[in-house]
């Protein structure tokens, strides 16, 4: 009897050390898992901490000081010469402007041609949609010289137009991210619409908007944030600076006769806070946007 | 089952106005906004009014030559110009670009290392006749910059301003250390001379131990006595011409004459010597490839004394640091001493439609009267020599004496090589000459790469 309770003791303590040791294991091994996920995150906020902070200093404590150094006196003097010097108020209403115009354009006409593609039954329509597809697989670099001189010969360039009318009438990526939504509504629906006598714009408008707001939305907020960060385009097409996007604006600071970095900083942020805002309120959104779509532009 | 319904074609109607008012809406608000500057095509002239655009790079400069423009629109109200603000970066290329589809500015900033290239391509008036019909005294300029800027008996440009070479220096630092950088220094391309006796006493370790001491630690060094870029105008061109190298045999030459023992004698000066004694800030510090990046972080941080570099540093020097700052002359070499000298032009777009209105601004930026503007304000050395002295007033106020940018002005001076292609050439010449400065390839090898790779620019350009 003493032996088998001995036995068991002996047993129960061999448990009770393995479990031991495994919480220590598992604990360990969360431990490392938390480190390396902080490193990472570190890597990721760190440049936008930087930024901030200089943005908020002078360029002697941007040249001197360490770059993970908070601002001790914080300034607002880089802000006002953006403003008052050179004209970024401008700047932020062109980005503003251009941004809506293409935004509505890009996702209104993306969803009428991911409506006819993916609800409408025309000969070839398959083919068609595959071909358009394919343009998604060439590089916007590709295209960035035939553009130019079509837009040149158009007399367009250098007008408000020319930033915005190439994204404007919809783009394969939002066709194709609309168009696989829209498959997912059973045909049905439209059918009994159809029998109760509704064109196919009043289907799309009525039936497909209200049941298809999350991947509008997701369009929308991904369309948003391309307009807005675009730079090589309106940087091309634009000379006069009464036409400068936020992110030519920036560039313009980059002089061979040195360059004012607390400026360059500062503007940084100004056209980082709207987005930072964007994302605070469409978040979910936004993470829906890479689960429906499995990319994050 | 689907008969129409009472009332439906009433609503359907009520929503079609509604949706065809919502696009009217937007088709009035769209007319609005084209009628507003930036939705119609732009440039041109209107009422009279000849609307010329005016292409530079910097947006401090751009300040300047505003008020500039503001008194030229005032005496030619039938004019109006538009500064284009352009980056650095992409300008050559968005200019080059803008010439092809015909939306070029009427007048432009023009580098020197794209000038000959432009003018190849037939972007530039030659303004010879009509500086001649103008009866523009040339002499008033500075005749480096005139030739810089001519080919033969062509002129390309009215010179506005100019700029040289010399050491800017943290004056606290110095008078810590109870320095003074003395006026007159020399260096020997054996690596003596007063100039080095000089940096290894204000080279200082973290003990406090300059590197003229025995106990002077070159693993430990708190302060560089002097940083120079891997660069052909504010670095190694300076003691290249200094040895009495030459970059080009010639002014437009299709080849380089860079592996010849005096450049190979000045560039040795700094890779060899200056390196060697733990004098100059190494080039794995100086930036990639050493081209001088970090120099001026290093020297705000007082970890480099003196900065070498061009006067246009001048606004960066004095909103970047804390200190107070002086400038001195550069050294002087087996040939003398001989800074880089260089300057910007206005060119005159070949293809304009308004010739005469853009000429007319050409002279006006090219005048003593927009010149003085420009040199008061401390924006630019002022072209015409009589004007000098608004600049260095300007900058004495400020609290930095500029005298020795001038000195080396008045002195003997190298222009800036030019030839066409020549801006991608010296690209080459950089990269290959990266290896020499951070110690992993011999000046002489680096030379020879050097040459192979910016003659086949040359010769292809």
């Amino acid at each position: 009897m003493s032996a088998v309770t001995t036995t068991s003791a002996a047993v129960a303590t061999g448990l009770a050390t393995e479990e031991r040791t495994s919480r220590l294991g598992k604990g360990v091994r969360l431990t490392g898992f938390y480190l390396v996920i902080l490193i990472i995150a570190l890597i990721f906020i760190l440049p936008y901490l930087m930024s901030i902070f200089a943005a908020f200093k002078t360029l002697p404590q941007i040249l001197a000081q360490s770059p993970l150094r908070p601002p001790t006196s914080p300034t607002w003097s880089n802000f006002s010469t953006l403003f008052s010097q050179y004209d970024f108020g401008r700047y932020l209403a062109n980005t503003l402007l251009v941004t809506v115009i293409l935004t509505a354009g890009q996702v209104t006409f993306s969803m009428m041609g991911a409506y006819a593609f993916a609800r409408m039954e025309f000969p070839g329509r398959d083919s068609l949609f595959w071909l358009y597809l394919m343009t998604l697989m060439v590089p916007n670099i590709v295209t960035l010289v035939p553009l130019y001189v079509l837009f040149a010969h158009s007399h367009l360039l250098n007008t408000y137009w020319a930033i915005f009318l190439p994204y404007v009438l919809g783009v394969p990526y939002q066709v194709f991210l609309m168009r696989q939504y829209f498959m997912t509504i059973p045909k049905e629906v439209m059918e009994a619409a159809r029998l109760d006598g509704c064109s196919e714009g009043r289907i799309l408008w009525k039936i497909i908007v209200p049941i298809s707001r999350p991947i509008l939305i997701t369009a929308t907020l991904l369309a948003f944030i391309f307009g807005w960060n675009n730079f090589m385009w309106p940087l091309i097409v634009t000379n006069s600076n009464s036409l400068n996007v936020l992110t030519v604006g920036i560039a313009n600071f980059d002089s061979n006769f040195g360059v004012e970095w607390n400026l360059v900083l500062a503007g940084a942020l100004v056209a980082l806070i709207p987005m930072v805002i964007l994302f605070a309120i469409f978040q979910k959104h936004i993470v829906n946007s890479i689960s429906l779509t499995g990319i994050n532009r | 089952m689907s008969g129409p319904r009472p009332g439906r074609p009433r609503g359907r109607t009520r929503r079609r106005a509604g949706f065809a008012a919502r696009v009217m809406l937007a088709g009035a608000a769209l007319t609005l906004l084209s009628g507003c500057a930036g939705w119609g095509v732009s440039g041109g002239s209107s009422g009279g009014v000849v609307n010329l655009t005016y292409a530079l790079w910097d947006p401090h400069e751009q300040v300047g030559y505003q008020q500039s423009i503001d008194e030229f629109e005032k005496l030619h109200p039938n004019i109006h110009v538009t500064i284009e603000n352009v980056p650095y970066g992409n300008y050559e290329q968005k200019m080059i670009a803008e010439f092809i589809t015909g939306g070029a500015p009427d007048l432009f900033w023009v580098n020197t290392p794209w000038l000959a290239t432009f003018i190849k391509d037939g972007m530039l008036t030659n303004l010879t006749p009509l500086i001649k019909a103008n009866h523009i005294d040339m002499s008033q300029y500075y005749p480096q910059l005139v030739a810089l800027h001519s080919v033969g008996s062509k002129i390309y440009g009215l010179p506005k301003d100019w700029d040289t070479i010399a050491l800017y220096y943290n004056k606290a630092y110095f008078a810590k250390l109870h320095l003074t950088v003395p006026a007159i220094l020399n260096w020997n391309t054996n690596g003596t001379g007063s100039f080095v006796t000089f940096l290894k006493a204000a080279t200082t370790d973290t003990s406090g131990h300059n590197a003229l001491s025995p106990r002077f630690n070159p693993n430990k060094i708190a302060t560089y006595a002097i940083g120079i870029d891997n660069d052909p105008q504010g670095g190694w061109g300076d003691y290249v011409a200094e040895a009495g190298g030459k970059v080009l045999p010639y002014p437009g030459a299709p080849y380089t004459s860079l592996a010849t023992p005096q450049v190979n004698a000045g560039i040795t000066f700094l890779t060899k010597y200056l390196t060697g004694d733990h004098v100059m800030v190494p080039g794995d510090l100086s930036g990639p490839n050493a081209n001088g990046n970090n120099l001026e972080q290093m020297f705000a941080q007082g970890q480099v004394a003196m900065w070498e570099q061009g006067d246009w540093n001048t606004l960066t020097v004095k909103t970047g640091v804390t200190f107070p700052v002086g400038v001195a002359t550069l050294p002087i070499g087996p040939d003398g001493r001989v800074s880089v000298f260089n300057g910007l032009i206005d060119g005159l777009n070949a293809h304009t439609p308004y010739p005469k209105q853009a000429w007319e601004l050409e002279q006006w930026l090219g005048s003593p009267q927009s010149e003085a503007i420009l040199g008061s304000g401390g924006y630019v050395w002022p072209a015409i020599k009589s004007l000098d002295p608004l600049f260095l007033q300007y900058w004495q106020k400020q609290g930095i004496d500029m005298q020795a940018f001038l000195t080396e002005a008045q002195g003997k001076v190298v222009n800036f090589p030019n030839s066409p292609g020549v801006g991608d050439a010296l690209t080459d010449v950089d990269n290959d000459l990266g290896p020499a400065f951070l110690g992993s390839e011999p000046v002489s090898q680096a030379l020879k790469t050097a040459q192979t790779d910016a003659d086949y620019v040359l010769k292809t350009s």
